[in-house]
């Protein structure tokens, strides 16, 4: 693990080290593009705080509020869809009538629900968690559907044969095999979902670090716009680490 | 005494768009207590279809198929099927894989389990993951599994096809001190002429495709046997002609 994490560490260190030099020696604009000396020793200065009055919030809160959004919204997406594309395969009823809807609806990207999510909800946390909500479900509900069709027959008959009754069988055999697989999709399907929480809070929510790149147009504080992309990408990185260590830990397993 | 017995069964595949497909035609055997029977027959002869059928899996299209004079309609404790490889629950530990049937059935006790592993020596990997463990391994925690429920009949379809030669050897050895050690009563499908004559007591010869029985023979060779035994060989000649004769009909066939 520790050489895993200098292997992909250096790649980045050795970009700063670039960067850096390019700000030193003048080869590009560091009022556009400051280095992280400059906007790192901005946000020290500062004292993590950005914004006045009622935009104002400190940056560890603002990275609390987006990540909290996205992985409520990841979870009850995750939930839902399972339980869906369960249901769903269970009864052909439940098919016919829901399928083609979610089908209509698993194109829609993320961001194209942020207008909905603010009429419905109004500006706050519940509209952040239905946009990504409804970013993921749709999607995941089909490849449940699609994942419980894969799902080995033979441990199906494997079951049977030890006296499964059919609900066991849902329960103990294609639940738990198509729980990778699904989560695998919710994987990727976080960036989306990543990138539609920041969107909402550039255009609605006024708070999170989407609200910083935000602050730092309306401010004209390149300082502020890296510094918040830089966040923006390293928290999606962290989640996006979580997502792997429960992919490795939690739901390891894969068809053999 | 418990019997098995397959009385002029016929099972028909109903495909899509009305297309059926005649898997087995007129079979018939019996198997009791105690026996070791193999039944062989060329791939696509329906063996495996037939071994679906006595463990209740799929309903035949004729005949009938009865167990200590009841007949076999539904899954049922006292005939278990052990597949190929692959069949183990991936997300289950040995335990607990091996304690699936008792689970299903609601026990709560569990030490039958503990004393299934310590019997075919599994006990150390109780708590090992199927990926963990090579491919014997998996077949021996398969059979420990079926071995659980003390089904009277196991109903084996070809458990040892997707192993190497070794592994093979030594799976086929440990295969017949369960069987003599727990008294058991095995039905075992296989294409391998010489799997069939080193472990049964009788080989049933099934025709290709719609599978009939053509021909039952003892094998009244003393255990344990050699490959080697010229008495041996000639069982595997015998064999050997009949399931050319199939192939080759088989082949003609389609």
């Amino acid at each position: 693990m520790g050489k895993a994490a200098a292997a992909a560490l250096l790649p980045w260190l050795a970009l700063v080290a670039l960067w850096e030099l390019a700000a030193a020696r003048g080869w590009m604009s560091t009022t556009l593009f400051p280095p992280p000396s400059s906007f790192i020793r901005f946000a020290i200065e500062s004292d993590f705080r950005v914004g006045f009055g009622q935009e104002g919030m400190t940056i560890p809160v603002a990275i609390l509020a987006s990540a909290w959004r996205v992985v409520m919204g990841l979870m009850l997406g995750f939930v839902a869809a399972v339980a869906t594309g369960i249901a769903v395969s269970m009864s052909r009823l439940l098919s016919a009538a829901i399928l083609p809807i979610v089908r209509g609806l698993a194109p829609i990207a993320p961001i194209a629900w942020i207008p909905v999510g603010i009429v419905a909800f109004g500006i706050g946390n519940p509209t952040a968690i239905f946009v990504v909500f409804t970013g993921v479900y749709f999607l995941l509900t089909l490849s449940t559907v699609a994942a419980v069709q894969s799902v080995d027959a033979r441990l199906i008959k494997t079951a049977r044969t030890f006296g499964a009754s059919k609900r066991q069988i849902w329960a103990h055999v294609i639940f738990p095999a198509v729980l990778p697989q699904v989560f695998t999709m919710l994987r990727i399907n976080f960036f989306a979902a990543w990138m539609a929480v920041l969107a909402a809070e550039m255009v609605g929510l006024k708070n999170g670090v989407g609200m910083i790149v935000i602050l730092g147009r309306e401010m004209f504080n390149p300082n502020l716009i890296m510094l918040g992309i830089c966040i923006i990408g390293v928290t999606g990185y962290a989640v996006d680490a979580l997502l792997l260590l429960i992919q490795r830990k939690v739901l390891w397993w894969k068809p053999e | 005494m418990s019997s098995l017995v397959v009385d002029k069964v016929s099972k028909t595949w109903q495909g899509a768009k009305g297309l059926s497909v005649e898997a087995i035609r007129d079979a018939s055997l019996r198997v009791s207590s105690g026996e070791f029977v193999a039944i062989l027959g060329p791939s696509g002869c329906g063996k495996s279809t037939l071994l679906e059928l006595c463990a209740g899996l799929e309903r035949v299209s004729g005949g009938f198929i009865s167990i200590d004079g009841e007949e076999v309609r539904n899954p049922n404790p006292k005939a278990v099927m052990v597949f190929q490889e692959h069949s183990l629950f991936p997300w289950l530990d040995v335990e607990s894989n091996v304690g699936f049937g008792l689970k299903m059935r609601g026990a709560r006790d569990f030490t039958r389990v503990k004393e299934i592993l310590e019997r075919v020596k599994l006990a150390k990997f109780a708590r090992h993951y199927p990926h963990q463990l090579s491919g014997g391994m998996k077949q021996r925690v398969a059979i420990a599994r079926a071995l659980v429920g003390s089904p009277e009949f196991m109903l084996m379809d070809e458990p040892f096809a997707a192993l190497d030669f070794q592994t093979r050897v030594l799976m086929q050895q440990f295969l017949l001190e369960v069987w003599a050690g727990f008294k058991s009563t095995i039905l075992f499908v296989t294409h391998q002429i010489d799997e069939a004559v080193l472990l049964a007591d009788r080989v049933v010869v099934m025709s290709a495709a719609p599978g009939r029985v053509l021909e039952e023979i003892a094998i009244a060779l003393p255990r344990p046997r050699s490959m080697t035994d010229p008495e041996f060989n000639a069982y595997r000649v015998r064999l050997t002609s009949h399931m050319e004769r199939e192939v080759m009909h088989g082949a003609e066939v389609h």
